[in-house]
C-alpha cells in the first residue's frame, strides 16, 4: 500500500474513534480535553484487543509453518 | 478506484447497516422499557413516602406537602378521601381513581400531559385521606431517551466508520495483487510476455499468479521456437532455391559450353529440387510429431527384424565407402508394441548418419534385452562429435558442420525426427561420442508386457 492510500483509511478510523467518544459526553454532558483523551484511550484499548489477538494467532501460525517446513 | 474494491467496501457497509439498525432498535427498546419500569417504581416509592408522612402533618402543612412536590419537581400529587373523592391535588384536577384504578397512566385533559401514577395507602390521619397518588410526567423519560438515542447513533456511526477504515486497508491488501495481476495480464495480451506477475502469497491468488507466469513463459518459448523454426526453414530453403535459380538462369541464357555441362546443370537442378522436397516432407512430419497428433500404426513387432532390414538397406552404401556393417541381436528378444515403419525410419536415420560420418572402419549394431527394455546400440568408428555439440545434435536443423553436412544431403532434421519418433514410442535416445574415435547411439524401446498380446 502506498502512503496516499493510507490517508482515507486512517481518516475513517480517526473519525470512527471520535464517534465512539461522543456518547460519553452526550450522556454525561461534560466535555474537556482530559476526559476526551481518556475516552479515546478506552476506545483504542477495545479496538486493540482483536488486533492483538489476530497478531498473536498469525505469529503462532507462521512459526508452526516454518518449523514444519524445516522438518519436511 | 476499481470495482472489486468498491464491491467489498459496499458489502461491508451493507452488512453493518443490516446488523446495526435492528441492534440499535432493540437496544433502544430495552432501555426504554427499563426506564419506564424504573419510573413506575420510583413513583410508587414516592407515593409511599408521602403517605407515610401524612399522619405527622397538621392542617397548614398539608398544603405545603402538596406544594413541595408539585413545585420543586415535575411531579404532581393528589390525595383522595375514603369515598374515593379527590380532596387536594396539584395540576391533576380531573383525575378520579375510581375510573382508572390504583396504578397506570393518566392524561390530563387541561394540560395534555401524560403521567405515570401510583397509589399508596395512608395510615390514619387527621385529614381523612386514605390514598395518596403521585404522578410522574412521561416527558421525564423522553429527555433521557433522546439522549440515549443520540448516543446510540454516535456509536453506530463510529462502528461503521471504524469498519470502513479497516475494510479499506483489508480491501486494498486483497485487491492490490489482483490489480497488478490484471495489469500484467493486459500487458501479456498486447504481446509483452516479459512481464512477471508478482506471486508472493501462498494462497489461491499466489498460485494463480504462478500459473500465469508459467503460461507466459510457455507462450514465450512457443513464440521463440516458432520464430526460430520459420527462420530456419526459410534459411534451409534459400540455399537450394538459389542454386536452382542460378542453374536454370544459366540454362535459359545458354551459359554453357557443351551439352555435357548442360546435362550437369540439369542434374544439379534436379538434385536441389529433390532436396527441397525431402526437406519439406521432413519439416511437415516433424511438426506433426511435435503436435502430438501423429498417427502411429501400432503393432506387436520384433524389433530385431526391423533393425536387420534397416541394416540390409544401408549395406550397399556402406560397401561403396568400404565400411563394414555388423548386426548382432540377442536370441530371445521380446516383442514390442511399435509402428514398424516408423521404427525403421529411426534406425535408418541413425544408420545413414553413421555411414555418412564414417570414412573407414565399421559400424556395429547390437540389440539386447535390459529389464523390460530393448536396447539398440549403433556404434561407428567415424569422426565423432565434439563435446560442445553433443547436447544439441537432436535439435532441429542442428549440424556440427553446415557445409559438410549439406554436401551429404543432410538437412539437420534426421536426429530430431529420430528423437521425436522414439519418444512417441515411449522410448529414449542418447548418444556417446569421442572426437576422432566414433559415435554410439543408444535407443531404448520398452518391451511389450507379457499379457499385452
Ligand atoms: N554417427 C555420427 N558421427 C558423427 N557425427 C554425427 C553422427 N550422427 C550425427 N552426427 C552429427 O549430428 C548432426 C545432426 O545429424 P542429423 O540430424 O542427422 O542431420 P544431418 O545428418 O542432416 O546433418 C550432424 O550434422 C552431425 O554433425
Ligand atoms: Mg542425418
Amino acid at each position: 500500500m502506498k502512503k496516499r492510500e493510507w490517508v482515507p483509511a486512517v481518516l475513517f478510523i480517526v473519525l470512527g474513534i471520535h464517534c465512539f467518544v461522543m456518547p460519553g459526553f452526550v450522556l454525561t454532558g461534560s466535555l474537556n480535553v482530559h476526559s476526551y483523551l481518556a475516552q479515546v484511550l478506552h476506545v483504542c484499548f477495545w479496538i486493540g484487543i482483536p488486533i492483538f489477538l489476530t497478531g498473536i494467532i498469525y505469529l503462532v501460525w507462521k512459526k508452526r509453518k516454518r518449523s514444519k517446513g524445516e522438518t519436511s | 478506484m476499481n470495482t472489486i474494491f468498491l464491491k467489498l467496501f459496499g458489502s461491508v457497509l451493507f452488512l453493518f447497516l443490516i446488523v446495526l439498525l435492528p441492534l440499535g432498535f432493540v437496544v433502544q427498546q430495552i432501555f426504554s422499557t427499563y426506564n419506564e419500569s424504573h419510573l413506575q417504581e420510583e413513583t410508587a416509592e414516592l407515593a409511599q413516602q408521602q403517605a407515610d408522612l401524612l399522619p405527622l402533618l397538621d392542617e397548614r402543612r398539608l398544603g405545603l406537602l402538596v406544594d413541595a412536590l408539585s413545585e420543586n419537581t415535575a411531579r404532581e400529587i393528589a390525595l383522595a378521601g375514603a369515598n374515593g373523592e379527590i380532596e387536594t391535588s396539584s395540576g391533576v384536577e380531573e383525575f378520579s381513581p375510581a375510573a382508572l384504578g390504583a396504578e397506570g397512566t393518566y392524561q390530563d385533559e387541561a394540560s395534555g400531559r401524560e403521567y405515570y401514577y401510583a397509589e399508596a395507602e395512608a395510615a390514619s390521619n387527621s385529614f381523612d385521606v386514605t390514598s395518596v397518588y403521585v404522578f410522574s410526567p412521561k416527558h421525564l423519560l423522553g429527555g433521557s431517551m433522546n439522549e440515549l438515542l443520540l448516543a446510540l447513533i454516535w456509536a453506530g456511526t463510529g462502528s461503521i466508520l471504524l469498519a470502513l477504515g479497516f475494510t479499506f486497508i483489508a480491501a486494498r491488501r486483497l485487491t492490490s495483487p489482483l490489480r497488478s495481476m490484471e495489469k500484467a495480464a493486459r500487458q501479456m495480451a498486447t504481446g509483452n510476455l516479459n512481464v512477471q506477475v508478482p506471486a508472493s502469497s501462498k494462497d489461491e491468488l499466489g498460485s494463480l499468479a504462478r500459473s500465469m507466469n508459467e503460461l507466459a513463459r510457455d507462450l514465450k518459448q512457443f513464440r521463440n521456437t516458432r520464430r526460430e523454426f520459420l527462420s530456419n526453414v526459410s534459411h534451409e530453403l534459400r540455399t537450394p532455391l538459389s542454386y536452382v535459380q542460378g542453374y536454370s538462369r544459366a540454362l535459359k541464357e545458354g551459359w554453357y559450353r557443351s551439352e555435357e555441362e548442360k546435362q550437369q546443370y540439369v542434374h544439379l537442378i534436379h538434385d536441389e529440387s529433390h532436396r527441397m522436397t525431402r526437406l519439406i516432407n521432413d519439416v511437415f512430419e516433424l511438426s506433426k510429431m511435435e503436435e502430438d497428433r501423429f498417427p502411429l500404426a501400432w503393432e506387436l513387432v520384433q524389433i530385431e527384424e526391423i533393425a536387420e532390414a534397416a541394416v540390409q538397406k544401408i549395406k550397399p552404401r556402406a560397401r561403396q565407402k568400404g565400411i563394414d556393417v555388423s548386426f548382432d541381436a540377442d536370441p530371445d528378444l521380446p516383442a514390442a508394441a511399435a509402428d514398424p515403419m516408423r521404427v525403421e525410419q529411426i534406425f535408418s536415420n541413425i544408420l545413414q548418419n553413421a555411414v555418412t560420418y564414417t570414412h573407414e572402419g565399421h559400424i556395429d549394431v547390437t540389440l539386447s534385452r535390459q529389464n523390460k527394455q530393448i536396447w539398440c546400440r549403433f556404434s561407428d568408428t567415424g569422426t565423432g562429435i565434439d563435446e560442445e555439440h553433443l547436447p544439441y545434435i537432436f535439435e532441429r536443423f542442428y549440424r556440427t558442420d553446415k557445409s559438410r553436412s549439406r554436401a551429404h544431403g543432410g538437412s539437420g532434421l534426421g536426429l530430431a525426427i529420430a528423437r521425436e519418433l522414439t519418444e512417441l514410442h515411449h522410448g529414449s535416445i542418447s548418444v556417446q561420442s569421442r572426437t576422432g574415435q566414433g559415435t554410439s547411439f543408444l535407443i531404448q524401446i520398452p518391451a511389450a508386457e507379457e499379457e499385452e498380446e
